[in-house]
C-alpha cells in the first residue's frame, strides 16, 4: 500500500505544490485584510445590506474579533468554495481519469491487491486534503503575524481538524463513486452534489426558510466555523464528518474489489 | 492433464457484455515453457479473454486458473507475483522516466531484480529511460513496457500485440528474446496482428473468432494446411481446381488474374494446368500463414477444432 500512496503523492505533486500555494496566500489577504474590515466604514456599509447576504457575508458581530473573523469570513466563505474544487479535482484525477487513461489497468497487472490498490490511493487523498488544511493554517499564521496578532494555539487546532475533517469528507465521497463505478459523470455528479450542493444549501438557508430544515445534509453544516472560532467543539460533528467520510469508503471498497475494470 | 502441468487453464469461459458474448464458452490450456499465439480479427475476443485472464473482469461463467489458482478480480494479485504483462499501447505512469517506472515496478515483486537481466534487456532494446514517458515515442514507451514485463523473469508471460509499435530492428531483438526465453522455459500467451512473428515465435497458436476458439494448431502445421498457392494470368477466365480456395480474382490489361490455394499434388497440379487454355503466367508458393488465417476465417463451417 506505501508504494501505491507513493507513488499518488508522486504523480499529484504539482498539484499539491500548486495547492498549497494558493490556499497559503488565499489565507495570508485574507487575515492582512482584518484591520480594514474591523473598522467602523465597513459595518455602516453592511449594516444596509438585507440579511439574505448574511449567508455570503456572515455575521457581523463575527468580524470585531480576529477568530470570529477569520471563521466567518475564511473557513465559513471562501475556504469551502475553494476547497470543493479542490474535493471534485482531486479524486476524479486519482479514480477515474486513471481508469479512463489504463492505467489502473496498468497498476493492476502487477502484484497489487485491488484493495491495496484502493486504500493506498485513498490514504494520499487523505494526506492531501491534510495538506491542503495546513497550508491554510500556515497562511493564517503568516497573516497573524504580518498584522501583529496573535490567535491561541486551540483556534488553529480546531480551524485545522474541522477544514481537514470537512475536504476530506466532500473528497472522499467523489472518490468512493468514482472508484466503485469508474464512471467519470456519476463521480462528478455525486461530487458535486457533496460539495458545492453543501455550500449552496447552507449559504442560502440562512435566508430561504424552506431550506432550514434541510441543512443537515449539507456536509457544510458539520462545520460551523463562526462557532468553531469561539471554541465551540461539537464533538458529533465530528463523527458525523467521520461517519460520512467512511460509509462510502468501506462500501466502495468491497465494490471496487469485484468490478470490472473498463479498458482505455 | 494434472493442474501442475499446466500454467493457464481456461474452463468454459464466457464473457457477455449484454447480448454480445465476446467470449464464447472458450476453453484451452497452455503448458509450461510453450510459446502460444493467440490471433484473430479485431473484435474476435482477444482483448477480452487476456483481460479475464489478468482478472480485469469478471467471468459470466467458467473460470481461469493460472498456475492452479482460481483467477478472480480480488486474488488476481497473487497469479501476478509470477506473470509479466505488455500491450502495444500499454498506458505506462507518464510522470515518471523509463528508469522511475522500472524502479516502481522492481519494488513491486516480493522476489528482487537480477540486475544482470534488466541490464541485458537495455541492452537488447535500448530504450530511452532518463526523460519523462509522456515525452517518449511510441516505440521507446513500448521498448519500456517489454522491459518491464521480463524485467521480473516471471514465469508467465503475457502480451497483447506487444511489437505493434517497434521498429523492425526491435520487432527482431524481441522475437530474439522470446526465443530465448522458450529456451529457459518461461511461458509466453501473447496475441499478435503480425501472423508472420506468431509463426516465426509461437509453437502453438490459437485462432478464435467471434468469441469462440476455432482452431488450435501447431504454428507449422497452420502454414502447411493452406498447401499451395497459385497465380494465374490466363486469357479467359478460368475454373478453380475442385477443392481449391479463391483468395484473389480480377480482369487486367494482360488477361485474368486468378489467384487461389489448392491442396493438390505436383503431378495433379500438371495435368489441371494442361487443360487450361490461353495459360500466360504461372507463380507457384507455398500457401503462406496469411492465406492459411484468411482461408480458416472464412470458412463458414469453422467452429471448432475438428472441423479445420
Amino acid at each position: 500500500m506505501f508504494q501505491i500512496f507513493k507513488k499518488t503523492l508522486r504523480d499529484k505533486r504539482v498539484f499539491i505544490y500548486g495547492w498549497s500555494l494558493g490556499l497559503i496566500v488565499m489565507a495570508v489577504f485574507m487575515v492582512i485584510l482584518f484591520p480594514s474590515f474591523s473598522g467602523g466604514e465597513v459595518d455602516q456599509l453592511v449594516e444596509t445590506l438585507p440579511a439574505f447576504f448574511d449567508g455570503f457575508m456572515g455575521n457581523l458581530q463575527d468580524w470585531r474579533q480576529l477568530p470570529g473573523y477569520i471563521g466567518s469570513q475564511l473557513y465559513d466563505i471562501r475556504l469551502p468554495m475553494l476547497l470543493s474544487v479542490l474535493a471534485i479535482m482531486l479524486p476524479l484525477s486519482i479514480s477515474v481519469a486513471e481508469e479512463e487513461k489504463g492505467q489502473l489497468r496498468t497498476l493492476l497487472s502487477l502484484p497489487y491487491y485491488r484493495r491495496t490498490v484502493f486504500w493506498g490511493k485513498w490514504l494520499a487523498i487523505i494526506s492531501i486534503s491534510l495538506i491542503a488544511a495546513l497550508s491554510t493554517l500556515i497562511g493564517v499564521w503568516i497573516g497573524v503575524m504580518l498584522i501583529d496578532e496573535s490567535l491561541a494555539s486551540d483556534v488553529y487546532a480546531r480551524f485545522g481538524l474541522y477544514s481537514w475533517l470537512v475536504t476530506m469528507t466532500m473528497a472522499s465521497v467523489t472518490f468512493a463513486v468514482g472508484m466503485a463505478t469508474g464512471s467519470r459523470s456519476a463521480a462528478l455528479g455525486v461530487g458535486i452534489i457533496a460539495t458545492v450542493g453543501s455550500f449552496l444549501l447552507t449559504t442560502f438557508a440562512q435566508a430561504v426558510d424552506w431550506l432550514e430544515p434541510y441543512t443537515w445534509l449539507s456536509i457544510l453544516h458539520y462545520f460551523p466555523a463562526a462557532d468553531v472560532a469561539k471554541g465551540v467543539m461539537n464533538w458529533s460533528d465530528i463523527v458525523v464528518l467521520a461517519a460520512v467520510t467512511i460509509l462510502p469508503i468501506v462500501i466502495a471498497s468491497f465494490i471496487f474489489g469485484r468490478r470490472d475494470i473498463s479498458a482505455a | 492433464m494434472s493442474g501442475k502441468e499446466v500454467v493457464i487453464d481456461v474452463q468454459n469461459l464466457t464473457k457477455r457484455y449484454g447480448e454480445v458474448a465476446a467470449v464464447d464458452d472458450v476453453n484451452f490450456q497452455v503448458k509450461p515453457g510453450e510459446i502460444v499465439g493467440f490471433v484473430g480479427l479485431n473484435g474476435a475476443g482477444k482483448s477480452t479473454t487476456i483481460n479475464l485472464l489478468l482478472g480485469f473482469i469478471n467471468a459470466n461463467s467458467g473460470k481461469v486458473k493460472l498456475f492452479d489458482e482460481v483467477v478472480a478480480p480480488a486474488n488476481a494479485a497473487d497469479s501476478h507475483q509470477d506473470i509479466g504483462f505488455a500491450t502495444g499501447d500499454m498506458a505506462l505512469f507518464d510522470k515518471m522516466t523509463g528508469r522511475q517506472y522500472h524502479d516502481f515496478i522492481a519494488k513491486s515483486f516480493r522476489r528482487p531484480i537480477d540486475k544482470t537481466v534488466y541490464d541485458s534487456l537495455c541492452d537488447r532494446f535500448q530504450p530511452e529511460l532518463t526523460k519523462p514517458i509522456r515525452q517518449l515515442s511510441r516505440g521507446n514507451r513500448q521498448k519500456v513496457a517489454l522491459i518491464a514485463a521480463f524485467m521480473t523473469d516471471p514465469k508467465l508471460v503475457i502480451l497483447d500485440e506487444p511489437s505493434s509499435g517497434l521498429d523492425p530492428v526491435m520487432q527482431q531483438a524481441f522475437r530474439d528474446l522470446l526465443r530465448e526465453h522458450q529456451n529457459l522455459g518461461t511461458t509466453v500467451f501473447m496475441s499478435s496482428h503480425y501472423l508472420s512473428e506468431v509463426r516465426e515465435v509461437c509453437s502453438r497458436i490459437l485462432v478464435i473468432r467471434d468469441g469462440k476458439i476455432i482452431k488450435d494448431i501447431e504454428a507449422d502445421e497452420l502454414a502447411s494446411t493452406g498447401g499451395k498457392l497459385i497465380r494465374l494470368v490466363t486469357e479467359s477466365q478460368c475454373s478453380l481446381p475442385e477443392g481449391s480456395k479463391l483468395v484473389q480474382a480480377e480482369q487486367l490489361d494482360k488477361g485474368f488474374v486468378t489467384e487461389f490455394v489448392t491442396s493438390l499434388n505436383m503431378a495433379e497440379l500438371q495435368k489441371w494446368l494442361g487443360s487450361i487454355a490461353g495459360l500466360r503466367d504461372i507463380s507457384i508458393a507455398d500457401s503462406t500463414i496469411e492465406t492459411a488465417f484468411h482461408d480458416l476465417y472464412n470458412a463458414p463451417g469453422v467452429d471448432d477444432v475438428s472441423n479445420f
